[in-house]
This record gives C-alpha cells, sequence and structure tokens, in this order.
C-alpha cells in the first residue's frame, strides 16, 4: 500500500471516528425546502395568480370606471350651458339637462338623435315600471333627456303621460334609479 | 423504545437490548454497510458482529446517540472487512477513496503517518466550522457513503449543486489538513 492510500484510509477512518452529534444531524435531517416538482408547480401557480390578481384588479379598475360610477359621478365634472329655465320653443334639437342638488341653475347639452335614442333604449320595463319613489333615486343630481317633440325622458321618470311636458319636469320626484347601462350611455353621449 | 431505555438494557446486561436494537436500528445499520460492502450477506454479518461490539462496549460507554454510535461502529467493521476482502466488487467505499484523493498530500513524509485522533480532531473542527447543511452533505457522503443522487434527492437539491458543494468542501478540508501540518 503506498503511502497516498494509506492517507486516505486515516481520512476515511477519521470520519468514521467524527462525533456523535454529526452523525446523528446527518440521519435525522429534514431539509424543509420543497421538492423540485412541488417548486416548480408553486412557481407556476404563482405566476397563474399573479395573472389573475392582475387581470382582476384591471378588471375592478375598468369596471369601476363603468358599473361604480353613478350619473352624479358621470355629470358632476361636465362642462354645459347653464341656464336657468328651459322652454320648449328653445330647444331644435335633443338635449340633455341636469341638476346637482344645491344649484338653482340647469346644465344643458345638445345631443343627436342617435345619442337620444342610445339612452332611451337603456330604460327597459323594469326600471320604468318602478314603483319605489325617493327611495331608489340617486341622490345629488336630477337628470332629464328632451326631445324637442315633447318627450321627457329621465332616468327617474316614467314614459308616461305627464311626463312629456317642459313645463313639467322640473316638478317630478325621483321614481327609479338609473341603471348602469344607461349610465354608461348617458358617459358616452357625453364623450360623443 | 427511548434510546436510553436500550442503553440501560446493555447496561443491565439485558439480552433484549440486542432484540430492541435491532428492531429500532437493524435496517439502517444493514443499508450502512451493504453501501460499504454491497453485499448482503457480508452486510447481515456486518450488523450482527455490530451488536456484540455493543454490548460489549456498554457499559462502559452511555451513548446520548445510539444511532449515530452504533452506525460508527457497523460502519468502522464494514470498512475493516471491506479491507480485508479486498474485493473486486466496487462498493460505495471506493468511490469515496477515490474523490478524498484531492486531500491526499502529492508527497507524503514520514511524519505524515498521522495518527488517526489527529485527523479525527481536525475533522470535527471541520465540521464544527460548516453551516448545518453543508455539514449534513459531507456527512452523509463520506461518513454514511451516500450516492450524490441520494444525497440530492435528501436534500432536494440539485445533483450538480450537490457535486459542486462537495468538491468545495474537500478543497476546504484539504486546505484545513494542510494549515494544521496534516498533509
Amino acid at each position: 500500500m503506498t503511502d497516498r492510500e494509506k492517507y486516505k484510509e486515516l481520512l476515511i477512518d477519521a470520519v468514521g471516528e467524527i462525533d456523535d452529534s454529526y452523525v446523528h444531524e446527518a440521519s435525522v435531517y429534514k431539509t424543509r425546502r420543497l421538492s423540485v416538482g412541488a417548486r416548480t408547480f408553486i412557481a407556476t401557480a404563482s405566476s397563474f395568480a399573479a395573472v389573475i390578481f392582475l387581470s382582476v384588479i384591471i378588471g375592478i379598475s375598468f369596471l369601476n370606471s363603468y358599473l361604480n360610477a353613478t350619473l352624479y359621478d358621470v355629470l358632476e365634472k361636465q362642462s354645459g350651458t347653464t341656464v336657468t329655465q328651459v322652454g320648449k320653443a328653445e330647444l331644435s334639437e335633443p338635449c340633455l339637462i341636469w341638476q346637482l342638488d344645491g344649484e338653482e341653475e340647469y346644465h344643458i347639452k345638445s345631443v343627436s338623435f342617435a345619442q337620444y335614442a342610445s339612452v332611451v333604449k337603456t330604460l327597459n320595463a323594469e326600471q320604468v315600471n318602478s314603483t319605489e319613489n325617493e327611495i331608489t333615486k340617486e341622490p345629488g343630481i336630477r337628470v332629464w333627456l328632451c326631445s324637442p317633440d315633447g318627450t321627457v325622458i329621465t332616468p327617474y321618470l316614467k314614459v308616461a303621460e305627464g311626463n312629456v311636458s317642459y313645463g313639467a319636469i322640473f316638478s317630478y320626484n325621483a321614481e327609479v334609479m338609473p341603471s348602469f347601462e344607461t349610465v354608461d350611455a348617458i358617459r358616452r353621449l357625453l364623450k360623443g | 423504545m427511548q434510546d436510553y431505555e436500550i442503553v440501560s438494557l446493555y447496561w443491565e446486561r439485558a439480552e433484549s437490548a440486542i432484540m430492541q436494537t435491532n428492531i429500532k436500528y437493524g435496517r439502517m445499520l444493514f443499508t450502512v454497510s451493504e453501501t460499504v460492502l454491497n453485499s448482503r450477506q457480508d452486510s447481515e454479518e456486518c450488523v450482527n458482529d455490530t451488536y456484540l461490539a455493543a454490548w460489549n462496549k456498554m457499559p462502559t460507554d452511555r451513548p446520548t446517540y445510539l444511532g449515530a454510535y452504533l452506525t460508527k461502529i457497523v460502519r468502522g467493521i464494514a470498512i475493516d472487512r471491506y479491507r480485508y476482502a479486498h474485493s473486486d466488487k466496487r462498493g460505495g467505499a471506493d468511490n469515496v477513496t477515490a474523490e478524498l484523493d484531492e486531500c491526499v498530500p502529492s508527497e507524503l513524509s514520514v511524519e505524515a503517518q498521522l495518527e488517526a485522533g489527529a485527523l479525527r480532531d481536525a475533522m470535527n473542527s471541520f465540521l464544527a466550522g460548516l453551516d448545518g447543511e453543508k455539514r449534513v452533505m459531507f456527512v452523509k457522503r463520506y461518513f454514511y457513503m451516500q450516492s450524490v443522487s441520494e444525497i440530492a434527492a435528501c436534500m432536494r437539491l440539485g445533483e450538480s449543486k450537490v457535486k459542486t458543494t462537495l468538491h468545495r468542501l474537500r478543497l476546504a478540508l484539504a486546505e484545513k489538513l494542510e494549515s494544521e501540518g496534516l498533509k
């Protein structure tokens, strides 16, 4: 046996005589590290979760701007011609009229017939037939959509006799809460 | 049964000590022995020799970690048997011995015929300076003589990571031995 071989045997023997605690430590060693498969699974799941989370956040932000917006949100900062009264003869085209609580004047913005129709069609039967009055109205604002032929449509009012005269529109109380579709239609109307 | 209870049986010279040892550690001891010898029959004999050795050592020994204590005995017996038989079979000891070549000085002097005690102390000192994971890896490889793949699976590491770490540990050990005049 060469010296090198002898030395290696001594090393092997020396390892065999290490402290019991090190031998014990190695025999009971339990790693906290997850297996490669588990780590891959978690990484993949985390990626999916991150994508879903971001999608939800973006989706919520997007939807908030539409679904959670109220007519008040939409019209509060909207500019328009301001008047203190509206006469039938003054309207040659459809217009949107709104008034914020606490204001005496009304804001008027002219719209096209197509835009007018786009809002009208969002007022479904359930909405216009609602019998709940003040309880369901949107606080802080009143809105009317008027056409030159004398028809008055408002998210708050039924499309019914008595609701079709300019002269009367300001005396009606709100009847229904505008739907999300109505709010969105008015938003698009204002942007258009 | 707890380790101290089994040790007490040895001290009381109760023959059930062997049976209880076999129940708790028989399989592990066989595995360690077979890793070295690569032979089922020889390994079973080594385990039996281990029980006899334990019977003779206790008393006076009173090990805290009975498993580690027995493992050291069976490993020593298995290595002695391996060296004696000088089998052509490739056992775990062959691979480990080859790896430790890095820790052997290129020119050995007569003084380098070291007492095992000095190397053992240096080894313990070396292990004491390692963090837990590296120490476990070293012990698994060079005490238990587990393969790199076994260690990687057990420690949930890549094989390349284990190989690299072991290589660095061998270099560090060589440096330690040299600094202490043991190489």
